[in-house]
């Protein structure tokens, strides 16, 4: 075992990221309520931590790397790598994250009370962290399938904090089609990512940028570049598949502000920047690329334009300026792409938490509805004013900068309809901007709403969040120090970021100056003509364009028609489809089972023919005695066998099984298997006496019941169960005779002879068991021990469900004098037996099964004789206590093995000489004397948990 | 020996296999019983090679293959395990429901 190596770096890093993960398990232990109260703060301390964390690795380590080999043979490692890119992200996210753990220390409470629901504070902070720890390994992911496997859990955090209230049905269904697009695009992903390693023989991420070129050349290029792009393109909600996004806005607000605006979404592009080294390699990438951000930065302005609750608005901006970044990576303009990135996420994340603000003032949700706040909430206004101005690209704030760098990258193409469509896109954002903000604070309110106490608390996040992105705005050098690495690492070549205007200013600082004049314009003319007209000038606009073909796609996407409205009608059909599939589940077991043995037939009929060799067929030209003594025992084993399926009683059919299986037994030993044969006869006596007992156990009226004539059983349903016992026995028959004409090689068997020789033990099976497949004996007692376990707890509540502790008192007649003393006679002998079989377990028949068997067959000959109470009361238990005890000790012995001899149940002991002969004294008889313990033991748990209820016959 | 051993199986087999199919559940716990048996005999009859005498080693020149044998061995242990599972699960049944008609049972209510 290869020691722990020691801590370094790359250990700090991996150790950074499951500390969410642990945190989040720890979660659900926070009960009772003055808990709920503080499940806040271990949330946020968990983020703060890891963001020092994140710093304090960054400035003392540069890049660090950490590497754990998983599948060599496919040079399959788990890496992560804290580059640049990584560690912008992780600050963001980290960053953000402490701001909505606050923030939702005050929110949570009373938006739980409002949906009236029943989870609480801890589970949603456990999900949170858990979302984080998700997305931290996401961006730290430095292999394709470490990627993929964080990739999936966002989605899988995302899916279940979007239907946190589980009993309203828009948020189940918001869920669903989060999860679906997501992880259904994530699937393609992951296809992606097969071919990638497949083609380029690695997937690690460093080595795949040196093999750019094989990539490049393989015929799965464009397939592979399509499916990245529809997986980022659905992780990021860009158009086609964005329609997800504003469904999700039914999730409380902080999930909305973390998730889906500032980490979850920018998954999409994280991603595209991640891979910017294959961005050349794959054919036809980057104009895809550029071709997703143009249409949906367009797409997702016109649907913030026509929204009308305050999260949709911000949802489609989401929506937009991603479509922004997009087309910036798209374009390799890697600078202001990250710088878009980090500054729309603190943007939007603050844009989020001042809408909860307002609506938990106001409890109202609809812009149409909302205005003259800024009397009341005048920092809140401010806040939101900051914000939203920002977003839209007003100085002094970050936004500013970012609408620079965008016009800068899209006029430096030289392509003017980028330009244009950037252009048009920046108009459109002041005017949802302005929506946003001048509706809600400014303009006359049409209805009077009274105004609720809000809490300062609340406002606390989005003011720092406003006040970093001034602070950004007014010196966008700290920014650009975070950024530029992480475009350095994304382009693979440093990059510096001038984000300036520059004397005389240049294009940009035009178009960006006439983009806002235009805008202000559009907003302005729609404020004065009143929503009701603006609503139906759109109309008429849009019925006239709906004649240009290219506009229909536009209104397509943007009404949340076209593809969210296919998506949310194939829905019912897919349940359709799955009660139509259930219909094979027809609830009856005789069903069930005759599918079962349908596949084995089938199979054996397909394969059956296909054999080589077949026996001669059966010549009986000389009989010997044991063939004749096997012939009989044959017979009378099948006659008993069809005998007890005729036979009506219960009881006669019982013991006529029994019969059929000391006559196996005696099968075996003619066949030269004593270990077996004892095994049996032991197996099958108990076997006997539990069945009788159960049937002890059920009222006679029941078994009465059962055992009149199964007429009613149609005749269809009698003839296909004939038919297939028949087929199942001739099918068992069919391939034994196959396997023996076609035997394998007898080394295998032969050379147990010789190593059992070595080991000093005579017995061969014993042996086998015990020394050379010691595993799979060790797992065959931890799986009866399970099915002993099981036993008992099912009958632990017996027949009214009450507790067990109610002993049967009432044992029936009597058991005679005759079997009593019987009994007690019996039994020690017996237990001499077991014990004979333990101690000479080497050399003569029997081991641990048979003396473990023997030990409980002598107690349960006790209960029959003395009665249940008796002998509980004279006998210590030791069912599950006994059961625990021995597949402890077999595990010691396996780990002493190991520690001691370099494999588990490897065996081990001194080998004294005595009196001139060497004693071998090896952890074999602990091994089998674990066995023993947990065989009896797990016999008799079931005899105890079978014989302890009473139950009237 | 050959012919012998795999038509008793089989025969089991299909008996069990019948048994199994059966609407009363006690003829179902033999059923499975009896299959059980008859899978034991069935690898059994896989032996690769036969003798006169058990697999010990003073007598390993005419010993019988000793895999199938530690095989059936943990089989008859581990079908024991399923039996008693089995017979514990028609008991809840007849105490639930009040009946032991496999046809009867077909919701997982009480």
């Amino acid at each position: 075992m290869e020691r722990f190596p020691p801590p370094s770096a790359g250990w700090a890093l991996a150790l950074l990221i499951a500390l969410p993960f642990a945190a989040a398990a720890a979660g659900p232990l926070l009960r009772g309520a003055r808990l709920r109260r503080v499940a806040w703060w271990p949330a946020a301390a968990v983020a703060a931590l890891c963001l020092s964390g994140f710093v304090w690795l960054r400035a003392s380590h540069g890049e660090v790397r950490f590497v754990l080999p998983w599948i060599p043979a496919w040079n399959l490692d788990l890496r992560l790598r804290l580059d640049g890119l990584a560690f912008l992200f992780a600050v963001l996210v980290t960053g953000i994250g402490v701001a909505i753990a606050v923030y939702s220390a005050r929110y949570l409470d009373e938006e739980l009370r409002n949906h009236r629901s029943t989870r609480s504070p801890a589970t949603f902070h456990a999900l949170l962290l858990f979302f984080l720890g998700s997305m931290l390994g996401l961006i730290c992911a430095d292999e394709l399938f470490t990627l993929y496997a964080f990739w999936e859990a966002t989605s899988v955090s995302s899916f279940l904090l979007i239907g946190l209230h589980l009993h309203e049905r828009r948020a189940r269904a918001a869920a669903i089609e989060a999860f679906a697009i997501t992880a259904g695009a994530g699937l393609l992903l992951f296809l992606a990512f097969i071919c990638i390693a497949a083609e380029a023989g690695a997937s690690a991420l460093p080595t795949l940028a040196e093999r750019k070129v094989a990539l490049a050349t393989s015929p799965l290029a464009p397939w592979i570049g399509l499916f990245l792009v529809v997986g980022a393109a659905a992780k990021s909600a860009q158009a086609p598949l964005h329609f997800w996004l504003p469904s999700a806005m039914v999730a409380p607000t902080p999930v909305s502000a973390f998730l889906h605006s500032a980490t979850m979404v920018a998954g999409g592009v994280f991603l595209l920047a991640r891979l910017g080294p294959l961005h050349d390699a794959l054919p036809g990438f980057r104009t895809l690329v550029v071709a997703l951000g143009a249409i949906t930065m367009l797409a997702g302005g016109i649907g913030a334009t026509g929204a009308h609750r305050l999260k949709a608005i911000l949802a489609w901006s989401t929506i937009a300026q991603y479509g922004f970044v997009t087309l910036l990576l798209g374009l390799g303009a890697w600078g202001a792409a990250t710088f878009a990135m980090a500054g729309h996420a603190v943007l939007k994340a603050g844009l989020f938490l001042v809408a909860g603000v307002v609506t938990r003032a106001t409890g109202e949700t609809d812009v149409r509805r909302l205005g003259a706040l800024a009397r009341a909430m005048p920092v809140t206004a401010g806040v939101t004013f900051v914000l939203a101005l920002g977003l839209a690209g007003l100085p002094p704030s970050v936004g500013f900068w970012m609408k620079e760098l965008t016009y800068g990258a899209t006029i430096d193409t030289g392509v003017p309809w980028i330009a244009t469509a950037s252009f048009v896109a920046g108009t459109l954002t002041l005017v949802y901007m302005l929506r946003f903000c001048w509706r809600v604070f400014v303009r006359r309110a049409t209805t009077r709403r009274p105004l609720r106490a809000r809490r300062a608390w609340l406002l606390g996040p989005p003011l720092v969040l406003a006040l970093l992105s001034l602070a950004w705005g007014i010196a966008p050098g700290l920014l650009a120090s975070l950024t530029d690495p992480a475009a350095a690492s994304a382009a693979g070549r440093p990059i510096e970021t001038e984000a300036t205007v520059g004397w005389p200013p240049h294009g940009a600082f035009w178009l960006g100056l006439a983009s806002l004049a235009v805008g202000a314009a559009i907003f302005a003319w729609m404020e004065r003509r009143g929503d009701a007209q603006v609503a139906a000038g759109a109309a008429r606009f849009g019925a006239a364009r709906a004649a240009l073909p290219p506009a229909v796609l536009f209104v397509a996407l943007v009404r949340a028609g076209g593809p969210g409205r296919t998506f949310r009608r194939s829905l019912p059909a897919l349940d359709a489809f799955g009660r139509f599939l259930a219909r094979v589940q027809t609830g009856r077991l005789v069903h069930y089972l005759l599918f079962l043995a349908a596949v084995p037939i089938a199979s054996a009929l397909w394969l059956l023919p296909r054999v080589e060799r077949w026996p001669e067929l059966l010549a009986i030209d000389r009989v010997s005695r044991s063939g004749l003594a096997l012939g009989t025992l044959a017979a009378a084993a099948v006659g008993l066998a069809l005998a007890a399926a005729i036979v009506r009683s219960h009881i006669a059919s019982i013991l006529m099984v029994g019969v059929v299986g000391f006559v196996l037994a005696l099968i075996f030993a003619l066949l030269r298997a004593p270990d077996v044969a004892l095994v049996q006869v032991a197996v099958e006596t108990v076997g006997a006496l539990l069945l009788l007992l159960v049937l002890s156990r059920i009222r006679m009226t029941i078994r009465e019941a059962a055992m009149s004539p199964q007429g009613s059983r149609p005749r269809a349903g009698r003839i296909a169960t004939l038919l297939a016992a028949g087929a199942a026995g001739a099918m068992v028959a069919a391939t034994s005779l196959a396997v023996q004409a076609n035997l394998g090689d007898p080394a295998l068997g032969r050379a147990f002879f010789e190593r059992s020789a070595a080991i000093h033990v005579d017995a061969v099976v014993t042996a086998v068991l015990v020394d050379f497949r010691g595993l799979d004996t060790f797992v065959e007692i931890v799986v009866f021990a399970a099915a002993a376990l099981g036993t008992a707890l099912l009958l632990a509540r017996g027949a009214s469900g009450r507790a067990p502790g109610r002993q049967a008192t009432r044992d029936g007649r009597p058991a005679g004098g005759v079997l009593r003393t019987t009994t007690r006679l019996v039994f020690p002998v017996v237990l001499i037996f077991a014990g004979e079989h333990i101690i000479n377990a080497a050399t003569a028949p029997g081991e641990g099964f048979s003396g473990g068997l023997l030990t409980a067959l002598s107690i349960v000959l006790l209960y029959v004789g003395m009665g249940y109470a008796p002998v509980e009361r004279a006998l210590p238990a030791f069912g599950r206590w006994g059961m625990v005890a021995g597949i402890g000790l077999v595990l010691a012995t396996g780990l002493a093995g190991r520690v001691f001899r370099g494999s588990f149940l490897a065996h081990l002991g001194p080998t004294p000489t005595i009196g001139g002969e060497e004693i071998h004294l090896t952890t074999h008889a602990l091994f089998d004397l674990g066995i023993f313990l947990v065989v009896s033991s797990g016999v008799l748990a079931i005899f105890r948990a079978v014989g302890q209820r009473e139950e009237l016959p | 020996m050959t012919w012998l051993l795999a038509l008793t199986a089989g025969a089991l087999f299909g008996v069990g296999t019948w048994l199994l199919l059966q609407r009363d559940a006690i003829r179902l716990v033999l059923g499975l019983s009896l299959l059980l048996g008859a899978t034991n005999l069935f690898l059994f009859s896989c032996s690769v090679f036969r003798g006169a005498a058990a697999p010990y080693v003073p007598v390993a020149g005419q010993a019988t293959d000793p895999v199938p044998q530690a095989l059936v061995l943990t089989a008859i242990v581990i079908g024991f395990g399923v039996v008693a599972f089995l017979s514990a699960l028609v008991l809840t049944v007849a105490w639930r429901m009040k009946t032991l008609d496999a046809d009867a049972v077909s919701r997982l209510r009480d």
